[in-house]
This record gives structure tokens, sequence and C-alpha cells, in this order.
């Protein structure tokens, strides 16, 4: 039973008006119902909606139940294009798995000929253009470094609002670059390609001579190369949008010849993926504008305190485009350029895939779509994982330059304040693992990357390459070669103890201050009156005394020497894994012919073997191969110093492994082993050690060699400052060596070494004394006071080593 | 006198009293919804599946809103009614403030960026609150409260303000909406048939004369340009895709190794998404289960009407609505009707959205609990 409610219904119902009536609570039953239904409006309205609704049935039913059609609408031929998907670099990650390169994918916005041409083509490049600079996203063209427009006579303040186009172009225009550069960029037929106008003739834009104002060349490029407007009749753009139209167009221009065949072009990267949904949902407005992606390395924030190890990556050059064009590279490919992304190009790099591009091209040429899903996927490239450690490296480079920046502000009478580079190497001497390794100066990668888009970046890699007195780019760890000075008498006091010539047990010479060896005349350079007097083998290492290591290198010959240094390492590649790693000399008879054309100089002397006793003369070793001579000395054994550690598949596969370089045992006897570390802990510790002032209360003991190297621009500079150790003394786990050049002194350089044992051994107290009023580690290169009977070795200072 | 309303129904049990008839079917295509929206969804979306669970919650929102509206009283419902309306009028004056800078070539910019709700548009709840509203304005013309003159005036007045603000937007795409919705409760409404016919023959005689002679073919490109934004003679790419990805559907879903593209499956093309993942039978039970909802919401406001026309006509209102959705939507993907971006109700991802149409949902419900409890 219905009941009534209109008496408290909001609605008054009003019997007169009739529509109520059609309503009779007495009439029930299904006919009556429907009789009442079908004479209404209702009935009317639902069945136009059922009619619909069985129109919509039916025509989705005929699609998918007719086979044929289904066939036919899918399999339908289309335009077979493709384009090349960037595979993503490999990461490189430090020993804990911190990254430190990896690859970001960024969205691209490229261009493909899509059969537009003139006036659609120029409104569709205008639409396009207005799209991009509306939501602010950055395109460039080329042409804008030769033709842009002047604001001078602009009464507006610079806008930055650029999708104001009216308000981005105003003036005039004017040419970006001197008369010269514009002339070629005229006349260059892979650019303008105009031609220079004989007597007689006059440029106007309807003709192909170079035009002499910028205002010439726009209404040149307007009205008759890309035909933006027909001069006949009214513009129908202004100059700013003309000059949207002419930048796409230069752009198109200068590549014409890819673009006619299919390779799309970039216009802009980092597009925001609204703007790029926003492109493909209107493919059909506009015509051959496709999205893709392309991979960059980025490189983090404190990666570039380790620039030189890890390089970076570059446009492939020609040469290299030879090399690894067999192998799948595109002759834009990205590649490395330096440091392990050099040496693990073929690991990093991945394969690049091949993916179909769809664009809404004129009639006629309408086809399938084709799936992204289809085509070859880009293979990532593999993960590298180095055995630096990221906090250690850390140190190392900041330190190394605050500790230059330091030594240029002491100036002293041997300190000219000149110290402006270094390197340093800090190595496990169990493995030979690399756990830090700095050059100073260094450079940003990140720059080297952003160049195409960045000019601030372009400026600084310019500067970079160009600078040739601090060379920022060289790795001087390992591609620089210096003499070692002081660092070299162990190597020295190994081939005597070795050939017999002075035993663990017997070994003292007399220093008496000024002496007469081999036909020379030396002065000991702390006490040339008095003399150190009797000294041992650690005693001679710890004064690091001259007149010592000038006796013992005399008697020992300089085949000897040369034989053990060579077995310690120095002269001979490391074989680390980085590219362009330097050999250097060892002072040998073999090697001051090599490098003397004059056959008098190729002359061998007894005083050459004095000088090369103490590190001086021909002899001039990396960074890294004084590094692997520090863990020699330590362990006896002879390590492979590496950097990469594994190398793995994106999935996690270890598919190289380094832990197999194994250290090789060398043939030197344990008992001169020991008679020279006792000598370089005696450095670090005993009262008289060059090195011990600054490891006084170092909680670690410590073994070490100053060095100070002259290079034989004393007039000019300074000396070079070296520095090996390693640590603990008694049980060593690593091996440091550092240079400073120019940096006076060997031990103005020790902050560097204990700022890195400190964080390796996580001693506390951080803060370096590195002050030594006196060094006596200083060796002269050739300071003869007088000339002795036979023919003064002149000309030899280090000729290697600036 | 027979308890009412609300009174009745803590009698009897709310859910004793709910159409299942409205509710089932909605609820069902919701279901199909999600599950196709799922499929599309978790390839090639980066915010997967928070995306997903996103609609799933503003399913559920929904589903609350329209069980609370559902238990009102009308002269609440009514308030609700002219708040909805009022609302939108300030939502729709704000997009213009809001969107001032971004109004422009590049299509209608409706949406409104608001706290906590996100982006919606207001012309969503515009298409209630008018439903809403002129249905009592309807009303009183039936039962002269007012005179037909004042009756039409406010009619006018009613409609000319949130059809202003739409147009300003511009988004056409609505404003057709509204003019369905209101022809539609015009001609329920008892619009004689003789006027019927007259502005039918009119339009189908005006339009194509003005077609041919008065509009030049810049003119109807720009036309055409502005009914259906993106429009281009001679594109048919979309359609084509659309088409190819229902046909891809066979009888139970695509067993293609990649889908077709189709530009924006997760909204405006998802029927196309509906074939590929579940072929004939899920878009006949999608089409079956929408067109049914649709009949007996209309039967429903008939039996309403004798009793409460303000009732009948808002149902009406609301329903064609929807229907103006469907069949536009169901009808471009089919090649039945031009290719506009306007999204399938209850389907479609999108929170807002699909939070408003449960509301107009719950109106509806409203009136449906009200006509069965008429009947016991």
């Amino acid at each position: 039973m219905a009941y009534d409610l209109r008496k408290d219904s909001y609605y008054t119902f009003d019997h007169d008006t009739g529509k109520g009536k059609i309503y009779q609570d007495d009439q029930k039953g299904v006919v009556a119902q429907t009789k009442r239904v079908l004479a209404s409006r209702y009935a009317v309205l639902s069945i136009i909606f059922a009619i619909v609704g069985s129109l919509i049935f039916y025509n989705t039913a005929a699609l998918q139940l007719n086979a044929s059609t289904a066939v036919g609408m899918i399999e339908s031929s289309g335009i077979p294009r493709q384009q090349t998907v960037r595979a993503p670099r490999g990461d490189i990650v430090d020993t804990n798995g911190i990254p430190l390169a990896y690859s970001q994918t960024i969205p691209v916005l490229y261009l493909t000929y899509a059969g537009l041409e003139d006036d659609e083509l120029n409104a569709m490049l205008l639409d396009l253009a207005e799209l991009l600079n509306r939501y602010d996203i950055k395109w460039t063209s080329k042409l804008t470094n030769y033709l842009d427009w002047s604001h001078e006579t602009c009464s507006h303040e610079p806008v930055t609002d650029i999708s104001d186009l009216n308000a981005l172009v105003c003036g005039e225009p004017q040419f970006m670059k001197d008369a010269e550069a514009i002339d070629y960029w005229q006349t260059d037929k892979y650019q303008l390609g105009l031609f220079a106008a004989q007597a007689g003739q006059t440029s106007t834009f309807k003709n192909d001579l170079v035009k002499p104002t910028a205002n010439d060349v726009f209404e040149y490029l307007l009205y008759n190369r890309f035909q933006i407007e027909d001069p006949e009749k009214p513009r129908q753009y202004t100059d700013a949008e003309a000059f949207q139209i002419m930048k796409l167009r230069y752009t198109l221009m200068i590549n014409n010849w890819l673009f006619k065949n299919g390779t799309p072009l970039e216009i802009a990267r980092n597009v925001d993926p609204e703007v790029i949904n926003f492109i493909n949902e209107q493919n059909y407005r506009f015509r051959g504008v496709i999205s893709g992606q392309d991979s960059t390395r980025v490189y983090t924030d404190e990666a570039v305190l380790a620039s030189h190890v890890l390089g970076y990556t570059g446009r492939i050059t020609s040469s290299q485009y030879e090399e690894l064009k067999p192998l799948g590279y595109a002759p834009d490919a990205m590649v490395g350029q330096a440091g392990i992304e050099q040496i693990a190009e073929r690991y990093l790099a991945g394969q690049d895939g091949v993916k179909p591009y769809n664009i809404w091209t004129v009639a006629g040429e309408a086809g399938t779509f084709f799936s992204e899903a289809i085509g070859k996927d880009p293979e990532p490239g593999y993960d590298v994982r180095l055995t630096l450690d990221l906090s250690l490296q850390k140190v190392a480079q900041t330190v190394l330059a605050s500790t230059i920046a330091e030594i240029r502000a002491k100036v002293s009478k041997a300190n000219k304040g000149d110290a402006d580079s270094g390197a340093v190497v800090m190595l496990d001497v169990r493995t030979g693992a690399v756990l830090a390794m700095a050059s100073y100066p260094y450079y940003n990668p990140n720059d080297f990357i952003q160049q195409a888009t960045d000019k601030e970046a372009a400026k600084r890699v310019e500067a970079n390459l160009l600078d040739g007195k601090t060379k920022p780019m060289l790795n001087r760890a390992i591609q620089e070669i210096y003499a070692p000075g002081s660092t070299f008498k162990p190597a020295t006091s190994i081939a005597a103890l070795e050939t017999g010539v002075i035993t663990p047990f017997s070994n003292t010479i007399r220093c008496v201050g000024t002496q007469a060896i081999a036909n020379w005349t030396w002065h000991c350079l702390e006490y040339p009156t008095s003399g150190h007097g009797d000294l041992s083998l650690t005693r001679g290492l710890a004064t690091s005394c001259n007149m010592y290591f000038y006796t013992l290198g005399n008697r020992t010959g300089i085949d000897a020497i040369d034989k053990y240094a060579g077995l310690l390492g120095l002269g001979n590649l490391t074989g680390i894994d980085l590219p362009n790693e330097a050999k250097g000399y060892r002072s040998s008879k073999e090697t001051k012919t090599l490098l003397r054309s004059n056959p008098a100089d190729q002359l061998w002397y007894p005083a050459d073997t004095c000088q090369s006793a103490i590190g001086q003369f021909d002899n001039s070793f990396t960074v890294i191969q004084l590094a692997t001579y520090a863990a020699s000395l330590a362990t006896g054994n002879k390590v492979t110093p590496h950097l990469i550690d594994t190398i793995s598949t994106p999935d996690g596969v270890i598919i190289k492994d380094n832990d197999d370089l194994i250290p090789v045992k060398l043939p030197i006897s344990a008992a001169s082993l020991e008679a020279v570390r006792a000598g370089m802990i005696a450095v670090a510790n005993d009262p008289e050690g060059t090195a011990t002032s600054a490891f006084r209360n170092f909680p670690i003991k410590v073994a070490a060699k100053t060095g100070t190297a002259e290079t034989g621009f004393e007039d000019f500079s300074s000396s070079n400052g070296l520095f090996i150790c390693y640590a603990p003394a008694d049980n060593p786990q690593v091996a440091i060596a550092q240079i400073v050049e120019k940096g006076a002194w060997g031990s103005n350089t020790i902050g560097i070494a204990k700022a890195l044992l400190s964080e390796y051994f996580d001693v506390e107290d951080n803060a370096v004394a590195v002050v030594v009023p006196i060094d006596s580690a200083v060796t002269p290169a050739t300071t003869p006071i007088t000339p002795a009977t036979t023919t003064a070795p002149t000309t030899q200072t280090a000729p290697i080593t600036e | 006198m027979a308890d009412t309303g609300v009174t009745q129904l803590k009698r009897d049990g709310y859910f004793s009293a709910i159409d299942y008839w409205l509710l089932i079917p909605v609820l069902a295509v919701t279901m199909i919804g999600l599950y196709v929206l799922n499929k599309v969804l978790s390839t090639g979306f980066e915010d997967y599946p928070l995306n997903f669970y996103k609609q799933v919650g503003a399913v559920l929102i929904g589903l609350v809103l329209a069980m609370i509206i559902g238990r009102l009283e009308l002269p609440t419902l009514r308030l609700i009614g002219f708040s909805v309306y009022g609302m939108s009028i300030v939502l729709l004056g704000l997009v213009l403030v809001d969107g001032f800078s971004m109004a422009d070539t590049w299509g209608a910019d409706s949406w409104l960026k608001l706290p906590v709700v996100g982006t919606f548009q207001p012309s969503e709840l515009a298409k209630i609150g008018l439903a809403m509203v002129t249905a009592d304005i309807f009303e009183s013309i039936n039962f002269k409260r007012v005179s037909a003159l004042t009756g039409t005036g406010m009619m006018i007045a009613t409609y000319a303000v949130p059809i202003g603000l739409i147009m300003l937007q511009p988004d056409f795409g609505t404003t057709m909406v509204i003019v369905f919705m209101f022809i539609c409760t015009l001609f329920v409404f008892g619009i004689k048939w003789r006027y019927v016919l007259l502005g039918l023959s009119t339009a189908v005689i005006a339009i194509p004369l003005a077609w041919i002679f008065y509009f030049s073919d810049y003119q109807k490109n720009r036309i055409l340009t502005f009914l259906y934004p993106g429009h281009d003679p001679d594109a048919s790419y979309n359609l084509l895709q659309a088409q190819a990805a229902i046909a891809s559907g066979g009888l139970s879903g695509s067993t293609r190794e990649y889908p077709i593209h189709v530009p924006v499956k997760w909204s405006d093309f998802i029927y196309t998404a509906v074939s590929e993942h579940m072929g004939f039978i899920g878009t006949t039970a999608l089409v079956a289960l929408i067109f049914f909802f649709l009949i007996r919401s209309l039967f429903i406001a008939s039996q309403i009407q004798p009793h409460r026309p303000a009732a009948a006509y808002m149902v009406v209102g609301l329903t064609s609505s929807l229907a103006f959705h469907y069949i536009e939507n169901l009808g471009m993907c089919v090649g039945l009707m031009p290719i506009t971006g306007i999204p399938l109700p209850f389907v479609s991802l999108g929170g807002t959205s699909m939070v408003v149409n449960f509301i107009g949902l719950g109106v509806m419900l409203n009136i449906a609990i009200e006509r069965n409890l008429m009947r016991r």
C-alpha cells in the first residue's frame, strides 16, 4: 500500500496540473504497467537509449567478431621507420657501492621528415616553438650563434618569460660574430652556401649573393630560403614568430640530408612528460615530431673529486669510430675518453636498441602504429665497482688541494710559493687495490657532458684543455714522471745489500761534510763542514744524508742499482687499469745513451752513479710506481695496482673479478728488506728522522721516506716535494706515494699522507702539524763546488721532469 | 499517517529499500573499469600502482558518499542541490581566475587545482547542480507555482551563469552535455510533440544549409576545431587505432603480445582497452550494464513523476548527463560519433570525476529508495 507523502513533503502536489493523474494506485499488473510506461515520454527516451546502445553493441561486435577486419586492420602497411635508442651506460661505484657515475634517461624531442614542406612546415614549426616556449623548455638553434636580435633599442627590461615571443625578439637582427666568421658562415657550402658578389651584382633577398647586413640575411631567409613569407603578400607572421620558424628551419637545413633520409633530428631535451603526452596525442598536428629517450652520463658531486680516475665520456672521434664500428657503435656514440670510462668502455657501453617510431604523415602514408614494444630493446652496459674508497678519495683530493695551498702560503728561501700541482696514490699493499688516487688540479667531468648545451661548461672545458701550465686534464699519478729524489734511497740500499757491498750488520759509512767521491767533490747538505760522522744504513736513511748514498752508490755500481730498482717496479709499467700510463726512466748506461743524441754526452761517468743513487740524474718515475715500490718494500711482493674491483651485469652477475691479481714474491732477501724497513721506520720515528716531527704522537707506526727532487729549474721554481710511506710498519696494510710539484720540501707534503692514514685507521685527531724547520732530505741535482779532475757533467739536471 | 522517509527507513532497514537494480549494474561497470584500468596502468606508468590505488580509493569514497546521500530526506537533498550548484559556480569562476594565464590556444583549460582534492573539473559538479536546481524550477512551472514566463526567466538565469562560465573556458564538450540534459528534461517535462518536431526539423534544415552556404571552408575548419579540439579534416589516426584495438579483442580478449597504441587509453579511449582485455564478452557486458542502468533510472523517474515531478526531473537530468557521456564516448570509439575528449563515467581514470559521479548516483539512489518505499 503506497502512502501519501504530500502533506509532509516539501513539494506540494497539485491534482489539477494533470501530470500526476497518470499514476493510479489501482492500476496493477504487468500489462497495465507496461501500457503506462509506453505512453510516457520516459518510454520514448528509454527506447532511444536502447537503440543507441544496440548500435554501439553492433558496431563493437562487428569489429570484434569479423576476423578479417581484425587482421586487416592490425596488419595493414605502415611507415617503416626506426630510430636508435641509446643504451644506458653502466654505473661506476666505489668499493662500498656508492655511485660515482650513472646514466640518466632523459626525454628528447626529435623532428623527423613527415612530408611537410614550406607553409605547412612553417606553421607546424611555429606551433611547436610556441608550445616549447610556453612550457619553458630550452631549445637551441645554431642560427643564433650567427644571427640574433639586438636588444639595444628595446625599451623594456630584459625578459625572462620566454613565452612572450614579441618581448623576446625586439630591436633588429644583428650578427653575433665578427665579419670574417660571418663571411665564412655565409659562403660555407655546409652552412648558408652563398656566393660572393661579383662586380655589377647587387645582393638582394632574391639572389644567392652574400648579404652585407644582418637584416638582409634575415630577409633572405624569410622570403627566399625558407619561404616563410611571400614578398608579394602581406606578412602573416610577426618578426618574432618568423624568427622562431627560422631557427628550427636552420637546424633542418644544415642536417638536410640526414633529415630527408629519415634520421630524427634532436630539437629539445629534458622535455616535460606533459608536453610529450600532449604532442603524442596531437601527432597529426605536430607532424613528424616524435619523442624518444637519450641516456646521458651523470657524475655525482663527490665523483668530481675522482675525476682523473673516472675520466669522462665524449662524442666518438673518427679514429675511435673506425675501431669501434664493427662492434655496432653509432657515428654519434658517446664513448669513454679518459680514465675508467675509457679503459672499461667495452663493458660500460651497452648495446643500442632499435625501435620503430610513428609519425602522422600526409595522406597516403597513414598506416599501422608500430608498437614501441616491438623492435630491439637497448641492453644496458655492465656496472664497474672500483677499489677506490670514496671517503679516502675525498680526503686525498681535498687535502692534496689544501696542502698545495698551504705550501704556497709559506714562502721561504727555498720555497718560492709556486706549488701548483701534485698527485697522491694510496694502495692496499696486500692486493694492489688502489684505495685513493688524486691529481691536482682536477676537472669536473660533468662539464664534458654538458658542454653541448651549457655555454659555461663549454668554456670551462676549453680552459682545462688549453691550460698548458697546470694541465688539469693530466692524471699526474700515472701520466707524469718525476725524479724520485731521496725516495729512491731505499732502492739503492736494497741494491747495495743484495750485492753484498754492505750487510745488514756492517754498513757504517762516515760522512765528513765535504768529500771527493768518484772524481767529484760532494758536500753534505746539512753539515757541509763537520759532516754527520759515522752513519749506519738506518741513520743514513733517517737523516737522508746524501754523502752516505753517494758513497754507497759508487760502491754498488749503476748496473746493480738499475737491476734492483727495476725489480722494485721503478721505471716499469705497473699495468694499472688506466689508459696512457707513463713508463718513466731508470738511470742506467742504456738510458743515458737513449736520451742523449750527442755521442759525447752518452758516456757514463762514475759521478752519474752517485747522482743516480740519490734519485736524480735520469731517474724519473710515476707516482703509481712509487706507490707500488713502497708496497714492495713493505711486503717483499710485487703487486699489480688496479682500480677495477669487479665488473658485473645489470643483473648482478660478476663477469670479471680482479681478486685473481696475485702478488708475486720478489727475489730479494728478507734480511735486506728488514734492514731498509728499519731505516724507513727511523725516518718517521727516530729523533733524527726527516718525518718524525710530523708523526709524533701518531698512534700508527709508520715507515716512510721523504724526498725533495731538484728539477733543474731551481732558479725559477721550487723543488718537487715527494713522500712515500707504508703503515702500520710492523703489519703493513697500506702504502702511499705522493708529490707536490714545486712543493719545495718532501716533508711539506706529509700532511696529505697523514690525513689519509688518519682516515684509513680512523685516527681521531686529524689535525696535521707539518712543521719541519729544516729538511735534510733535500738532494741537490748537480751543485759541484769545485770541479773535479774529470769532465763535469754540467748538463746533468733532471732532464725529463719539469 | 504513515511513517515517512527516514522514519520508515529506520524501521524497515536501509539496505532492504535500496534499489539494487540501479546499484549493482553501476558497481559491475566500476569493477570492469578497475580490472581493465589495472591492466592498462600496469604497463608503462611510472607511478603504478599508486595511481590504481587512488582510483580504488575514489571508488570506495564515492560509494560511501552515495550511500550517505541515499539516506537523506528530499528537502535536505534539495538543499544539497542548491549548495552544489552554488559551489560549482564559485569554482567555475575560480578556474577562470586561477587559469587566467593558462587559457590559450592549447585547448580547454577547465581543471582546477585544489588542496587535498587535487586537480578536478568544476564543470562535473555544475552538471549535478544544474540537474537538481532546474528540476525544482520545472516542477514550479508544472504546478503553476510560477507563471510560464517567470519560470522560463528563472530557467534562463539558472542555465546562463554556469554555461557562460563554461563557455569562457571554453569547454564545448560540457556545454553540449548540459544542452542535452536540458533537452531531455524538457522532453519528459511534456513539451508538445509539435514543438519537438519543429525544433528537430529546424535543426535538420538549418545546419546543413548554414554549413553549405554560410560558412567558408576556413570557418568550417575553425568551427570543427573549436567543437572538437584536435580536429583535423583528414586525420583519422586515433579512430583507426581505436578500432584496431577493439577489433584485436576478438571474442574474449586480445592474444597479441603487445597492445595496440591508442592515445589516452586510460581515459577517453578506455573502451578500446576493455575490448582488448575482455573482448566481445567484456564489451557486451559493459554496454548491456550501462544501458540497463540508464533505462532503469528512467523507469524509476517515470514512477516517481506523479508524486514528485522535481525528483523525476532530477533523475532525468542526471541520467541524460551520464547518457550523453556514454553515448559520445562509446560512440566515438566505434566511429559513430566525432572524437572528443570525454571520459567514460565510472570507468575512466580520474578520482574526482569518479567521486562526483557517485554523488550523482547517490541522488538517484535516494529517489529510487523513495519510489521503492512508496511501492510497499
